[in-house]
Order: C-alpha cells, then sequence, then structure tokens
C-alpha cells in the first residue's frame, strides 16, 4: 500500500492527465500540452512519482522514422489508487471552498 | 533562434553525462521530445528546462559545497601537520615521525574520499556490503589515526603538553593548542583549498559538458575551411588539365 503524499497543484494535474486514459502510453511533451507546465516543472513530478512507483516509463520499442524515440509514461495500479483518491479530495475541497460564504469586506463600510 | 536552440541541445547532451545512468534518461527523454516541441521561443524554454532538470539532478550546489568541505579539511589538516613538521630539526629522529604523519594523515584524507567517492562517504552508502565495509573502515581509519597522532605527540620531546604519560584530556589540551597556533592560517588556507577544490570541480564539468560542444564547432570549423579550399584546388586541377589536354 502505498503511503499517504502531499501532492502539489501541479502533480495533481500531471495525474488528472495520466488518469484520463491510464491504461495507455503517453509521451511527455504531450503531457505538457495537456497540463500547460514547463519541462523543468514536470519532469521533476515525474521523476518523484516514477520513484514513488506510482508512474511506470519506459521508451518507444521501435525506432521512429524522423525522430529519436520517446519516453513513455503511464500510471501503475497504484498510481491509479493514489490518483484517484487525490482528485477526489482536491474535487471535494474545492466544492466546499465554493459553498462556502464569502468573506465580509471592509466591516466598517457597511 | 535555432542556432541557440542547437547550442543548448549540446549544452543538454553533455549535461545528461552528467548523471547517473538513473537520472540520465529523463535528461534524455527531454531532449528526445526537443524535435517535436514547435521552434522558437517554445523549443527554447523546453530544452532550458531540460538544462535545469540537469542540474537539479545532478545536486551541482551539493556537490560545490562537498568540496569546499573536503577542500578546507584537506588544506587544514594539512597545514597542521606542516606546523608540527616545522618544530622539528630535520636530522631529529622525530622529523621522521612527523614526515609519517604527513604523508599518512595526507593520503587518508585525500585517498580515503577518493576510493570511497562512489558508495557515498559521509552520505548515504550503497547497498553492498563492500561500500558499508569502506565506510566503516575509512572513518575508523581516520579515529585510530587520530588518537595515533595524539599519542604521538603526548610521547614528543619538546611538545605542547606532552609529558610521557597518556592522559586524554592533556592530549586533547595539546591538540587544541597546536590548533590555535595555526587557526588563522588554516582558515585562510581552508579557504584557498575550498576555493581550489571547486575551480578544479567546475574545470571537470566544463570538460564534460563544453567538450562535446567544443569538438562539434571544432568539426564545422574544419569543415568549414575545407569547403572554402576546395573549389581552388579544384579550379586550380582542372587548369592544369585544360593545360595538359591543350599540349
Amino acid at each position: 500500500m502505498p503511503q499517504p503524499v502531499r501532492l502539489s497543484v501541479q502533480t495533481l494535474e500531471v495525474l488528472s492527465a495520466l488518469t484520463t486514459e491510464p491504461s495507455s502510453w503517453r509521451h511527455g511533451y504531450d503531457l505538457a500540452r495537456e497540463t500547460g507546465l514547463k519541462s523543468g516543472t514536470l519532469y521533476p513530478i515525474l521523476i518523484r512519482l516514477a520513484d514513488r512507483k506510482l508512474v511506470e516509463a519506459r521508451w518507444e520499442d521501435e525506432q521512429p522514422a524522423g525522430r529519436p524515440r520517446r519516453h513513455l509514461y503511464r500510471l501503475t495500479s497504484d498510481g491509479v489508487a493514489v490518483a484517484s483518491e487525490a482528485l477526489a479530495t482536491a474535487a471535494a475541497k474545492r466544492r466546499t471552498a465554493a459553498a462556502a460564504p464569502a468573506p465580509r469586506l471592509a466591516r466598517g463600510n457597511s | 533562434m535555432d542556432r541557440l536552440a542547437l547550442w543548448l541541445t549540446w549544452l543538454l547532451d553533455g549535461a545528461a553525462r552528467l548523471l547517473p545512468s538513473g537520472r540520465r534518461l529523463w535528461v534524455e527523454a527531454v531532449r528526445a521530445e526537443a524535435g517535436q516541441v514547435p521552434a522558437g521561443r517554445q523549443r527554447l524554454s523546453w530544452i532550458a528546462g531540460g538544462l535545469w532538470l540537469a542540474v537539479r539532478e545532478a545536486n551541482v550546489a551539493r556537490k560545490i559545497g562537498y568540496w569546499l568541505g573536503i577542500g578546507a579539511i584537506a588544506v587544514i589538516g594539512g597545514w597542521i601537520a606542516w606546523l608540527g613538521f616545522l618544530g622539528t630539526a630535520a636530522t631529529d629522529a622525530e622529523a621522521v615521525t612527523d614526515r609519517f604523519r604527513i604523508v599518512v594523515l595526507l593520503t587518508a584524507l585525500v585517498g580515503l574520499p577518493w576510493l570511497a567517492r562512489r558508495h557515498g562517504l559521509f552520505g548515504p552508502v550503497g547497498p553492498s556490503v563492500i561500500a558499508r565495509f569502506v565506510r566503516v573502515a575509512g572513518c575508523a581509519g581516520l579515529c585510530g589515526l587520530g588518537l595515533i597522532v595524539l599519542r604521538i605527540d603526548a610521547h614528543a620531546k619538546g611538545n605542547i603538553m606532552g609529558n610521557g604519560r597518556f592522559n586524554p584530556v592533556e592530549e586533547f589540551c595539546g591538540l587544541a593548542a597546536r590548533i590555535r597556533q595555526g587557526t588563522y592560517a588554516g582558515i585562510t588556507a581552508g579557504v584557498i583549498g575550498g576555493l581550489l577544490c571547486t575551480f578544479i570541480f567546475l574545470f571537470f564539468v566544463f570538460l564534460i559538458v563544453l567538450g562535446p560542444l567544443i569538438g562539434v564547432l571544432g568539426g564545422r570549423v574544419g569543415a568549414a575551411l575545407a569547403a572554402d579550399h576546395l573549389p581552388s584546388r579544384r579550379t586550380d586541377r582542372s587548369i592544369s588539365a585544360d593545360l595538359f589536354i591543350s599540349d
């Protein structure tokens, strides 16, 4: 059972992108386009997720014509579980924040 | 801008070599994707992110601090040993002891980290038995060496606190007094030594990162020079051929 981890907003975005099709392999630029993250942010997140065995990575099997082989990523079964839980928690927090009354401002002016 | 992206890509190739294989593949992954990113600012940003990843994963700041520390310790240790050496006449039998002490101390300070660096001396140790043995034996060896030095100090003639008997308090006081003698000089020497080690480290980084880039640029300059000269040679040959035919 993976240990509970505190996930940043950017990590949640990556997990969310990977969760859309958990069984399919995604490449880095594809994830960067979907999440809007720069490579300097995206790859450290992928490294940490891979270190925690939440993401598995591999190179493309065959050498495509005209470009180098890509590094591919997808969630592990633990990753799917952690991502589902974390995304559900984040969504619940957002709902709670949206339902809460707006803070009263400028009390003296009312 | 494309030329800049090309140079940054070469730099990224070099930076990848700084990393252990487990981390290198991530930088290579960024490199592999760079060609798919639209040219221009987006591609530059992508490659720059890869360089940042390499710097971050190579723990460059930690390595600079490590080499500063090692250099400072080595130079301060050498300086203190040198002070002990200066206090003894060259013809004195004690001088042999001091020379031996300097050689052993410097060998331990330089040799042990060099031997054990692959397994992370003073840091996380590798999972192998050999790695753990090297770390423990290195620390134990240095502690033993320290005790031997203290013991020699206690029995050396004309030493600060030596009276021939083994008294740990007096011996530590004697060592402290000896360290006080060389404090200012030692700090200066430590700073200089640390800076030297850092420069050496950065020089190696420079070689590793920029070596391939310089090689490629050198090749390109050579190719350009050859391209400038080849047509004229061909012309000369064709002229001489024409002359030969006319003859």
